[in-house]
């Protein structure tokens, strides 16, 4: 194994780990920033996949107008999901109408796409970095892409006002009710926000991965995979931990690929196992 | 009074209720429990429009119109529960349709006194067991199709490269779901003296090929052998492409190569051969029959058959001559027809012939061929039939990248 080989697995690795990150952060913000199980998590972002195609292959609209537009009835569908199906609702309430949603969901897609497996069928072009050592420029640009935006929805957070007020709800939503925050109407948004975050992976996804209909529940697993290594609600240690499975799942795939999910999944309840009794009603924000 | 008029109305929706299915015994209904929706919705679909071109075509059976009953069922429970709706409302002989685990409804199927004629599923569970004398499995098993792929990959490694068998360097990579397929074609290589190179068998939920791709480049392999369903199929050709992946020969186990969505991603699915049955591409003048089946189902969808859905067509209609032959819907009369008929190969649609052994395998489920996506005139991808000659339409280009 030469040493191209190596710094070549491990830069795909992380490029591929990066959107997992990304996938996987919309999810840990909803179950545990605002303790909201989404089990339709996947279909929506298969939704976001199948949709960007349509748009890009089918319908002829360019790039542009699909990362606007696609984001925009995402944050309403988000917002509408949460504020008039889930509002107040038990767990138990969440998980069932989520599954509910995402079988509908599942069915639309069959219905106005039909179940044909679709693909941008895009040849990644390579950059050549160092001799011997090459990058798919598509990864690349998902990875910059990805990270750019995790550092904005951090900002966003951190800085702006409605992002401030967002963690005062996620912290203390009954203080922040008295304060005079309308906390339901500001959940309804953040949960708007992370399904934009949805939208934008899919729109992501659809470039390099093809999409089939049972393809949800994968990215789902994966995404719940990530958010619990990271902790729920740590969209930072989503990412780190995207990255470190993508270079783990890079080096596996080369020298025992039949590993991958064994490892992977022993890891996560290694994981599980480690973090039991802590993981409930961690809120990181 | 009250009560009376409650009875004349229960009596009165329990025979209009009652009055379709009266109606029906004119016709000749034959079931299929199939994917219609899901992941394999769209070969189930296929399958499907292809039986009811078949009943179509046929018209009627011994003076009774034929009537498809399809229903979709997702796993094999549901397979089951389905069948025994159908089996409740008298329907006694069965196609088989597209299931990804098709054993357990036809295993249901006969068990309850019906008769199912399978073309297209693999599985020899049934025949191997024995003691189903009302399953008839009209194609080749996947034992038979790992050892053709095995066959053609070393006659294809020796004929265009030059390579003696023992000094091929064989890679076989693919997924969970048809992990069968890839682990008999390793056994028989194996057994060959020529063990494969890399033998790999990756997650359902690979995103990622280089590694992959990296490794085999390393190992300089002659022949890439892939079990791959659509999606990975896709990704690695694609990712294979743009890392220029060039192996002399690409010869996959069927599946995700021979369907037309393989031919989206353009170039990436230049020389990429397939072992497939016989596929709705191959010469039409060999199989009467094809050329009009094609036709038919063009003009009503648009678009062709998948090769299950030629394979369905094709034993519906074996099945219907069957039937008609025996002459009764009396199934042991059906059944001794079936074991004894004989329709030589080049009869049917899909070229192959028909003839039960005494496990009611056929042995005429033959030959498999090989496609290859080549470039058509505009440049795009085509997918060719290109072995064996008599169903060929266009010459196989080995090694594929040398030449292009």
């Amino acid at each position: 194994m030469t040493p191209q080989i190596i710094i070549t697995l491990l830069l795909n690795g992380l490029f591929t780990g990066a959107i997992y990150g990304l996938f996987a952060s919309g999810l840990t913000f909803q179950l545990g920033s605002l303790s909201i199980a989404n089990f339709g998590y996947g279909s929506w972002l298969i939704l976001a996949m199948y949709t960007t195609f349509f748009a890009l292959k089918i319908w002829n609209v360019p790039l542009a107008f699909v990362v606007l537009v696609l984001p925009v009835i995402y944050f309403a569908a988000g917002y509408v999901i949460r504020n008039r199906l889930l509002v107040g609702g038990s767990l138990n309430v969440q998980i069932l109408s989520t599954i509910g949603i995402a079988m509908i969901v599942d069915g639309l897609i069959i219905l106005f796409y039909s179940p044909a497996p679709r693909t941008l069928g895009i040849i990644e072009p390579l950059i050549e970095i160092a001799p011997g050592i090459r990058i798919g420029a598509i990864r690349l640009t998902v990875f910059i892409l990805a990270a750019v935006l995790l550092v904005l929805f951090q900002l966003f957070l951190q800085r702006s006002h409605l992002g401030k007020v967002i963690r005062a709800v996620v912290l203390e939503k009954e203080t922040a009710m008295l304060m005079g925050i309308n906390s339901e109407r500001i959940i309804g948004i953040a949960f708007g926000i992370s399904f934009v975050l949805i939208a934008i992976s899919g729109i992501m996804l659809i470039h390099l991965f093809p999409v089939t209909t049972s393809a949800g529940s994968s990215y789902q697993l994966m995404s719940f995979l990530i958010a619990t290594i990271a902790g729920l609600g740590n969209m930072r240690g989503a990412f780190y931990a995207g990255l470190a499975i993508g270079v783990l799942n890079a080096f596996l795939l080369y020298f025992a690929a039949s590993f991958v999910t064994v490892v992977i999944f022993s890891l996560f309840v290694v994981v599980l196992i480690l973090r039991s009794g802590r993981t409930a009603g961690m809120r990181h924000i | 009074m009250k009560n009376w008029i409650r009875s004349v109305a229960l009596a009165t929706a329990v025979a209009s209720l009652a009055a379709p299915a009266l109606a029906d015994d004119d016709t000749f209904k034959v079931g299929m429990v199939t994917y219609l929706t899901g992941d394999w919705g769209y070969p189930g679909t296929s399958t499907k429009r292809s039986f009811e071109i078949a009943a179509e075509m046929k018209g009627t059976v011994l003076g009774k119109k034929i009537e498809p009953v399809i229903v979709d069922a997702q796993n094999p429970n549901n397979q089951v529960a389905e069948a025994q709706r159908l089996m409740a409302q008298g329907i006694k002989f069965y196609i088989q349709g597209y299931n990804l685990v098709p054993v357990p409804l036809a295993r249901y199927v006969v068990d309850n006194g019906g008769l199912m004629a399978d073309g297209t599923s693999w599985f020899p569970d049934l025949t191997e067991e024995g003691g189903y004398q009302n399953y008839f499995m009209f194609m080749p098993s996947w034992k038979d199709f790992s050892k053709t792929l095995v066959d053609y990959s070393l006659k294809f490694g020796k004929d265009n490269l030059g390579k003696d068998p023992k000094d091929l360097k064989i890679a076989l990579i693919g997924n969970p779901i048809m992990s069968y397929v890839g682990d008999e074609a390793a056994r028989i290589l194996e057994e060959k003296g020529i063990p494969a190179a890399i033998h790999e068998t990756y997650g359902n939920d690979i995103a990622d090929f280089t590694p992959l791709i990296t490794k085999m480049k390393e190992a300089n392999i002659d022949i890439v052998i892939p079990y791959q369903l659509g999606s990975d199929a896709e990704l690695y050709r694609r990712q294979a492409a743009g890392l220029q992946e060039t192996p002399p020969i690409l010869l996959a186990a069927g599946v995700g190569y021979d369907q037309p969505e393989f031919a989206n991603m353009g170039d990436a699915a230049l020389g990429s051969m397939s072992l497939s049955y016989t596929v709705p591409e191959m010469k039409e003048a060999s199989a009467p029959g094809l050329k009009e089946f094609k036709e038919r189902y063009k003009a009503k969808y648009g678009e062709l058959p998948v090769t299950h859905g030629l394979q369905t067509f094709a034993t519906a209609m074996a099945f219907f001559e069957m039937v008609e032959k025996a002459g009764s819907f009396d199934i042991d009369k059906v059944r001794q027809t079936m074991e004894t008929i004989e329709i030589p190969r080049g009869q049917l649609p899909n070229y192959w012939g028909v003839k039960f052994d005494e496990k009611h395998n056929n042995t005429l489920a033959n030959p498999l061929i090989i496609g290859q996506w080549i470039p058509g005139p505009d440049g795009k991808p085509v997918y060719k039939v290109v072995y064996p000659a008599e169903l060929a339409v266009a010459d196989p280009i080995i090694p594929y990248f040398k030449k292009h």
